[in-house]
């Protein structure tokens, strides 16, 4: 607010539109790609060959690398890093001042740094584990037993790093409340950002809206996170993975 | 009923000076506010330990929450100190300086950067000069008026930006009651006319986007102001004009 | 070359527009407050403010304000500049509208008029419940987008000490301190405007602002300046009396139904809701049978006093009666006073309509105050509209506008119109201060820097006295002793013995503020030291005020001694031989005291003489009679 100050740096020529994207980008398409995704882990329940067709729909993208960087990579890497900048700024005082409101401020800054740590383990988890040499290539995965079924309860199931599956079921619930918490509170900041809601009532009813999705949304994801932890992998059929491949019309050559 | 009033007061000596605390006790009679006491206890000023002390210094002036001087916190709580009655506090009554604001001295703080906040977002109706021009500011309507004397009883005390877990000393973000002045004066119909300008000021670092929708500020408010409302309000006319910069100019 | 600034003492009403009207001209300002000047008392007056713009269909006329205001006052006050401030009153009300007032709106969204105390007609412009903090934030506002361009400096938290005066006696700077710093500068200035409000902590606890002293009024006073008047404060008769400070009930509460009343046995130290109705005393309803508790002001105001003082029925034998509104419905109170009542519960933690309030009359405002001079215009027969003359008090070159001048309100404020005479009174004067600069043969020229820094030393010089003081008083007590002092003799009835005794007391007063002891004799923030000063102003001020008092020897306005009033003979009217005795003694009284007091500082305490009231508006042909 300095008047006297030098020329403002690009940052901060820009504060304002970068904030604004940062807001915007929470949602879309990060907030989407969170519920399509969820919503794709989520046929696991229908058993593995509608989890192999979903997954294998999105898998078989053309330009997929290019739609993850652009559309998911970058967004995300955007958010995470000014959200951090942002967080930074925080004093919190919600042990001085424990009003409700107050509470949610701070948690949507735990739950961003929580949701960080856990995105780079699920990523770790699942994308890069063959790095290292602990699972096989998420590239690769249709080619596993039981397709991306049999990869997915694999990385829960196999006893990576030495951790029992009970362990990763938990890692896998708190990222997943945290990410959940973090999005649904977010539409909330985000409509008052932007100014789609302004006067109490309509904030608290918001607020009611977002908190009923953040509940489904979590038990949805818990149950699935749950299913596919426990299926048992010798249930899956190699059925399954045919019901996929049989469903890829334009498959590209070589591809089953 | 307590016998003597008990308090416990955070001094410092000067800005740079190392704070500490001291306590004080006093005969009990009731209808004592915070400031009463503190009147007391200057034409008495010896702490609990019998020694004489200096004065405390802190700011008061209408005693009747309207001119902001004196805010401080009580048991934990920013609010002003002369509508804090003591026959409703928890004793030992603690008394601390605001926390967000340079020390001047012991519960005395320097608000300045309030003021300076309003200077830079123009919080003012543009006139041609004071002289009668025969004329009357544009119809308002009383419904409008109303929700403006919500925001014109900001009296700068500065609990809101006490409780705000963006505002600190050394940040930029301008605080909750310089937003709810901006609110104000761009609602009115020549008020508006810096409406554009204002908004650019908040657009730059330090400016709405620096809020964190904690809704502190909103819950302590000794005077109930909607800020919350203004900070939506102002979302919305800075998208408004964000949009505007970029498609319209 | 850079124009010398004028500076401006005080950041009320008054002095926020003398701000403005002299940076409008071109000048820059130098703004000298306690604290910053949003926070000042005129954001405590809560009922409105008085201009005629007869939106009510009630055929108001400025006229008629011109004549309550005259009246109001007890005929004590020069007219034209009464004439001036109500017929300035509607084109300031406009130009505070201009400015963003929240003035409340009537449904087709004009400003909305209300009536106000003792006024047939609906005049009184309002803000919600708290005017004088709606219309002192907006000329504060108005004065940032002048500081945003240069023109006037702010320097809050900085105390006035004096005026620099030349060989000649004129006024061409001022020497204030830093209440942070402490230190002390003077500052050259083309004229000096002081607003610096009302004195009432003179009287200790009383309606005002913790920093409504009257010392810088008091100051200038002791270097030459005028005082007029001081004799007529007046009482709010419903106060609610706090260690603090006493708070305003409103006056709204009587006109509800509100009854007045003490126990019948002096002492009694029963729970209110204990004493019986037969042990109750409603003395206002037994003694005016017609009006009951909603006699006038004053009348009540001393009735209070007559309980309590001569007759000894106060509350638990103190300054304390009752007033009472536990006998009306709960709904009723909280839609015609819901706001009064939130007040009393927040600051004495009671609920009104659960139990009686404890009350007594209270000092709310000095209508005296430095004596200011006018330009007649002999063509209006209103004050000129510019003038170096207007608002300029006996030392050239120093101004003074609002509650700390004496113009406009007489013996007796209207209620309403202080907040319009300290706006207005502030554009006058700014004008008069930039008039004074264009026309003054030295405009612009400083005096040597010797003659500032020798002022500069002098001042200084009395802090270190103060400090290096070693006396046995403390400067807060004696402060609590002085406002005691004032209120027990120099309070709504007086008495010349009384008021003998008072200056007895004041004298030996004087002398201990002399012979104090700080508690602090630090030098960074040291409160101890500024109030030190401003109590030992304060004193003189009593002692102005309590010679004023002992020297007029009638009941005019607030004024009232028992043994020289004057009553109108009860069911007598014009015609009638007994009235019309009445009516001679009362003009026979007016040839000897319808004049000013006017006080000049000396070594020996105030001197005083009298001078002559303007009425050439309205000759004081009839007494006020409310009948």
């Amino acid at each position: 607010m300095d008047v006297s100050k030098p020329a403002p740096s690009l940052l901060d020529k820009n504060h304002f539109a970068l904030r604004r994207v940062h807001s915007l980008l929470g949602i879309v398409p990060i907030g989407l790609f969170l519920v399509n995704h969820m919503l794709a882990n989520s046929t696991a329940f229908l058993g593995a060959s509608h989890f192999n067709h979903h997954i294998g729909l999105i898998h078989d993208l053309p330009w997929l690398l290019w739609i993850e960087v652009l559309f998911i990579f970058l967004p995300l890497a955007f958010h995470g890093i000014l959200g951090v900048v942002i967080a930074l700024e925080a004093r919190y005082n919600q042990n001085r001042y424990p009003y409700m409101d107050n509470w949610r401020y701070t948690l949507q800054r735990v739950t961003a740094y929580i949701t960080i740590a856990f995105i780079a383990v699920h990523m770790l988890h699942y994308r890069f584990a063959h790095w290292f040499g602990i699972a096989a290539n998420y590239g690769d995965a249709h080619h596993a037993a039981g397709g991306f079924y049999g990869f997915t309860i694999e990385g829960f199931q196999s006893g990576l790093l030495g951790l029992p599956t009970w362990v990763w079921i938990v890692i896998y619930a708190i990222g997943l409340a945290a990410a959940v918490y973090h999005f649904c509170n977010g539409i909330v900041t985000f409509c008052i950002t932007w100014g789609i809601v302004i006067g109490d009532e309509s904030r608290k009813r918001l607020s009611l809206a977002a908190g009923a999705l953040g509940v489904l949304m979590l038990v949805w994801g818990v149950v699935s996170i749950y299913a596919l932890a426990t299926v048992d992998p010798e249930t899956i059929t190699d059925d399954s993975v045919e019901t996929h491949t049989a469903y890829v019309i334009e498959a590209p050559p070589g591809s089953s | 009923m307590a016998k003597e009033i008990h308090v416990r007061i955070k001094r410092q000596a000067g800005p740079d000076a190392k704070s500490y605390w001291e306590e004080f006790k006093m005969p009990y009679e009731s209808g004592h506010n915070c400031v009463s006491v503190l009147m007391y206890l200057r034409e008495h000023p010896v702490n609990a330990k019998g020694e004489k002390v200096e004065p405390v210094v802190w700011e008061s002036n209408c005693m009747e929450e309207v001119c902001g001087a004196c805010a401080m916190i009580v048991n934990g709580t920013p609010r002003q100190a002369c509508a804090a009655l003591i026959d409703e506090l928890q004793q030992p009554i603690v008394l601390e300086p605001l926390t967000k604001f340079p020390i001047v001295r012991d519960l005395q703080v320097d608000r300045q950067a309030m003021f300076d906040a309003l200077l830079a977002v123009k919080a003012w109706v543009p006139i041609d000069g004071t002289q009668d021009i025969h004329r009357h500011a544009p119809l308002i309507s009383p419904k409008e008026q109303d929700i403006r004397y919500l925001f014109s009883r900001c009296m700068s005390c500065g609990c809101c930006l006490e409780v705000c877990p963006q505002y600190r000393k050394d940040a930029r973000f301008i605080g909750p009651a310089a937003l709810g002045q901006v609110r104000l004066h761009n609602s009115h119909p020549t008020g508006g006319f810096f409406k554009e300008d204002r908004l650019h000021v908040l657009m730059e670092p330090g400016g709405i986007a620096d809020c964190g929708n904690a809704q502190n500020c909103v819950k302590i408010c000794p005077k109930d102001i909607p800020l919350t409302s203004a900070i939506g309000e102002l979302g919305r006319q800075t998208t408004i004009q964000w949009l505007r910069d970029l498609f319209v100019k | 070359m850079a124009k010398q600034p004028i500076a401006v003492i005080g950041g009320g009403l008054g002095g926020l527009w003398a701000t403005l009207r002299i940076v409008e001209d071109g000048f820059p300002v130098n703004l000298f407050s306690l604290f910053p000047v949003k926070r000042s008392h005129s954001c405590c007056a809560q009922g409105g403010i008085n201009a005629v713009l007869d939106i009510k269909g009630q055929d108001d006329s400025v006229w008629q304000h011109i004549v309550d205001t005259i009246k109001g006052g007890d005929y004590l006050a020069d007219q034209p500049p009464i004439k001036s401030l109500c017929e300035g009153a509607p084109g300031l009300i406009r130009t505070f509208d201009r400015m963003g007032v929240t003035f409340s709106r009537t449904p087709e969204g004009i400003m909305d008029q209300r009536l106000f105390g003792g006024v047939k007609n609906r005049r009184t412009c309002f803000a919600g419940a708290t005017t004088g903090q709606q219309l002192l934030y907006a000329v504060d506002e108005q004065v940032r987008a002048h500081e945003a361009k240069g023109m006037v400096t702010k320097y809050e938290f900085w105390d006035f000490l004096s005026l620099v005066l030349d060989d000649e006696g004129d006024c061409r700077g001022l020497t204030a301190m830093d209440l942070n710093s402490m230190e002390v500068r003077a500052f050259p200035a083309g004229a000096v405007v002081l607003a610096t409000g009302g004195l009432a902590l003179t009287y200790g606890r009383s309606t005002m602002s913790s920093n409504s002293t009257g010392a810088p009024a008091s100051q200038v006073y002791q270097q030459g300046a005028k005082f007029a008047n001081g004799e007529f404060i007046q009482f709010h008769p419903t106060g609610i009396p706090g260690h603090d400070k006493n708070r305003l009930m409103s006056e709204a509460c009587r006109g509800e139904g509100g009854r007045i009343w003490v126990p019948k046995k002096a002492g009694d130290t029963r729970d209110p809701l204990e004493i019986p109705e037969k042990e109750r005393f409603y003395f206002l309803e037994e003694w005016y049978p017609a009006y009951g508790n909603t006699v006038p002001r004053d009348v009540a105001s001393r009735e209070v006093c007559r309980v309590v003082r001569h007759m000894g029925l106060g509350i638990g034998g103190k300054d304390l009666v009752y007033l009472d509104l536990t006998h009306l419905p709960r709904d009723f109170l909280e839609t015609r006073l819901g706001g009064i009542l939130e007040m009393y519960r927040t600051f004495v933690g009671e609920d009104p309509c659960e139990r009686p309030m404890a009350i007594f009359p209270a000092t709310h405002y000095s209508m005296g105050g430095l004596w200011v001079d006018f330009e007649k215009d002999e063509r209006t027969g209103a004050m000129a509209s510019v003038s170096p003359k207007n608002h300029a008090t006996s030392i050239p070159g120093l101004y003074a506008c609002g509650e700390c001048d004496f113009a406009y309100h007489g013996a007796n404020r209207l209620g309403a119109n202080s907040l319009l005479s300290a706006s207005f009174s502030g554009r006058v004067a700014g004008d008069a201060a930039v008039a004074y600069v264009k026309n003054f043969a030295k405009g612009g020229q400083e005096l040597s820097e010797s003659d500032y820094e020798s002022e500069r030393k002098r001042q200084d010089g009395i802090n270190r006295t103060i400090i290096a003081s070693d006396g046995n008083e403390n400067t807060f007590a004696l402060h609590h002793e002085t406002g005691d002092l004032m209120r027990e003799l120099v309070f709504v009835e007086r008495s010349n013995d009384g008021l003998d005794r008072s200056l007895d007391e004041l004298a030996k007063l004087k002398e201990r503020s002399r012979n104090i002891s700080l508690d602090d004799k630090g030098s960074w923030a040291n409160q101890s030291l500024a109030w030190a000063r401003q109590v030992q102003d304060m004193i003189v001020l009593a002692e102005v005020i309590a010679k004023c008092a002992r020297q007029r020897d009638e009941c005019r306005g607030s004024h009232y001694k028992a043994e020289f009033e004057l009553k109108i003979p009860e069911g007598k009217f014009e015609g009638d031989p007994e009235y019309d005795e009445y009516k001679a003694q009362w003009k026979t009284n007016n040839d000897k005291w319808l004049k000013h007091t006017i006080v000049t500082h000396s070594e020996d305490g105030p001197q005083i003489e009298y001078k002559p009231v303007d009425t050439s508006i309205l000759a004081p042909e009839k007494p006020r009679d409310y009948r």
